[in-house]
């Protein structure tokens, strides 16, 4: 009786875990050509620039562009580097940006992710190197069609910080998912 | 049989009356203590004690005509005090009343007054008029914004927050609680005895600092480990618990004192740090005034709008305060704040930023010269040169007033910061 038990109780648990995973889709994200000019960006197969989160960056360099497809809606992304200019001093900054083509081809920045930031004061400088990466991953629920970003953050040999964040069309912008206490 | 019960009730009503009496005495005095302050000079700077048994005269004709007397009771100056928007509604006309230059137009608006000290002495100065009603709660403070409760025993603190309701609900019985009068004006012989006006102001931000001390200690019990790589996202888990428990205009205030510890440079004496972590809070304030700025993403990713509250936007503002920048290593520290495991240098720096905060509400933290302009927006430390640094926009003499001591933020040694005006 107990083995029968178990057994049911270990059928139970692969079979959720199975539910689980089948309700979650990994969405491939497909690399892109993309061109930088100033603080504007052009997409491959895009007609409309986009503009840039950051008004006060300069020294752009696009290191990867993706193309994302879910749901019906169209993200484009783009891992950047450049300059910025803040309030007290210069920073060279990192920054993971995610953006929506609207119906009309609008181009507009859904999220603004700084990867990493080396403020340009003291011995750092152009030169110096990042200490952090990211690595996102794209999932659709297919429970309410949504779509979700997971962003993992790692600085090398140290084990990466990931969270959710998810799409909401209200704001037009991907907010954090808290856990419930 | 009937006659030795009737005695006995006798008996016991005239008990009551007397212990009614001696606790209406006592709690007369509830409020006063050795540090009652609620009086200055007449130019707004040093505060005085009022001894107990002393008898206040209000020197303003508007107010003695509004009250009715020049000799206030105690209920009378505190209905005065404690009705919300009387101002606002027109009821009372502030111009009539001396403003310091606070930061909110609601408060510290000061009366003349005339106070004869048991001892026959007469001192001229200014009383407090406070707006922390809006609410519609009973609000206390003392105007030298210590915190009187510290030396308080429970059953002082039990008789007075008992008063504070009787307030509230219904008017003080003020023939049970007079006090004869020193000197009163003869004209109103025969009128109750004045009962004499004791330290009624307490501050209700006097929590803020122990609020925030408990949110920490528990935010950092459920997040331990705080490194750059998810310092961004436990910023936002900070923040959007701050709102959560707090409510935002609550959490705003403390992240305006977290700001200050996060941005004034360290200052080894106590006033001059109050001043540098002052300075920041004004730069601050001077943006949420004006709406300098309206986009944080911090505010997007945990879903509250920019226009929520001007003061929470502009302390998140995208690279304005580098406190609050995700990979800075200053929001690494200050988010892994325990007050019961942090070094105690933090820790004061940490409770002087609250201080200060509350200093500047009550006045006692004021700003001269140059630093007194609401356009004091911008400020960087003396070894970096941002583009937008405009030589003659600088103020060459950073003044902070910290209880009437001139502080001169521009003469400090090794790192300081540069404030501009008007840019």
């Amino acid at each position: 009786m107990k083995r029968i038990i178990l057994s049911l109780a270990l059928i139970f648990s692969i079979q959720s875990v199975q539910a689980k995973e089948a309700a979650l889709q990994n969405l491939p994200a497909q690399k892109i050509a993309c061109q930088v000019s100033q603080n504007s960006l052009q997409f491959a197969q895009t007609t409309k620039r986009y503009t840039l989160y950051e008004q006060n960056i300069s020294g752009v360099k696009a290191l990867e562009c993706n193309k994302i497809s879910a749901a019906g809606l169209v993200f484009y992304t783009v891992l950047l580097s450049g300059e910025i200019q803040e309030a007290r001093q210069n920073a060279k900054v990192l920054i993971y940006e995610v953006v929506l083509q609207k119906k009309s081809g609008q181009l507009t920045t859904v999220r603004s992710e700084i990867v990493d930031e080396i403020p340009l004061v003291g011995e750092a400088t152009e030169n110096s190197s990042f200490t952090l990466s990211v690595s996102p991953q794209w999932i659709l629920s297919r429970a309410d069609n949504s779509v979700l970003l997971k962003i993992s953050i790692a600085a090398k040999d140290e084990k990466p910080d990931a969270f959710y964040t998810k799409f909401n069309p209200k704001s037009a912008w991907f907010e954090d998912l808290f856990l419930k206490k | 049989m009937e006659k030795l019960t009737r005695e006995f009730i006798v008996f016991i009503i005239i008990q009551i009356a007397l212990i009614a009496q001696a606790s209406a005495d006592s709690l007369a005095f509830s409020f006063v203590s050795p540090q009652t302050t609620i009086l200055r000079t007449s130019d707004l700077t040093q505060p005085q004690s009022i001894p107990a048994g002393s008898v206040i005269r209000i020197d303003s004709e508007y107010l003695r005509q509004y009250l009715g007397t020049e000799n206030p009771t105690q209920d009378q100056i505190q209905k005065l005090l404690l009705n919300p928007g009387e101002a606002t509604r027109g009821r009372l006309v502030t111009q009539r009343f001396r403003n310091i230059g606070s930061r909110r137009s609601s408060a510290d608006f000061f009366f003349d007054v005339s106070v004869v000290e048991p001892n026959g002495e007469i001192k001229t100065g200014s009383m407090a008029l406070q707006y922390y009603y809006r609410s519609g709660f009973l609000s206390l403070r003392r105007s030298d914004g210590v915190d009187p409760s510290r030396d308080e025993s429970p059953e002082t603190a039990a008789r007075r927050q008992e008063l504070v309701d009787d307030n509230q609900q219904r008017p003080v019985n003020t023939e049970a609680q007079a006090q004869v009068c020193v000197s009163c004006d003869q004209s109103r012989a025969g009128r109750n005895p004045v009962a004499p006006l004791t330290d009624i102001v307490r501050s209700a931000d006097q929590s803020l600092w122990n609020d925030y001390q408990s949110f920490a200690r528990e935010f950092t019990r459920q997040h331990p480990r705080i490194t750059r790589a998810n310092a961004g996202r436990m910023k936002r888990e900070f923040v959007r618990g701050l709102i959560d428990r707090f409510g935002i205009e609550r959490a705003a205030k403390m992240m305006e004192a977290l700001t200050a510890f996060g941005e004034a440079p360290y200052r080894r004496d106590d006033n001059t740090q109050r001043a540098e972590l002052a300075a920041i809070m004004k730069v601050v304030e001077n943006r949420a005034n004006s709406n300098y700025s309206h986009r944080s993403r911090t505010l997007r990713d945990i879903g509250v709008s920019v226009n929520t509250n001007a003061l929470m936007t502009n302390i998140l503002a995208d690279s304005q305060f580098s406190a609050w920048n995700d990979r800075d290593n200053s929001l690494v520290h200050m988010l892994s704040f325990n007050p019961d495991r942090t070094d105690s240098g933090s820790r004061k720096r940490m409770r002087l930023a609250f201080e200060s905060e509350q200093m500047m509400s009550s006045g006692r933290i004021t700003f001269a010269g140059q630093m007194n302009d609401s356009r004091v927006r911008h400020y960087h430390a003396n070894y970096v040169s941002p583009r937008w640094g405009r030589r003659s926009a600088r103020i060459q003499n950073a003044t902070v007033v910290v209880d009437g001591v001139n502080v001169n933020l521009s003469n400090q040694s090794g790192a300081r910061h540069i404030f501009y005006v008007g840019l």
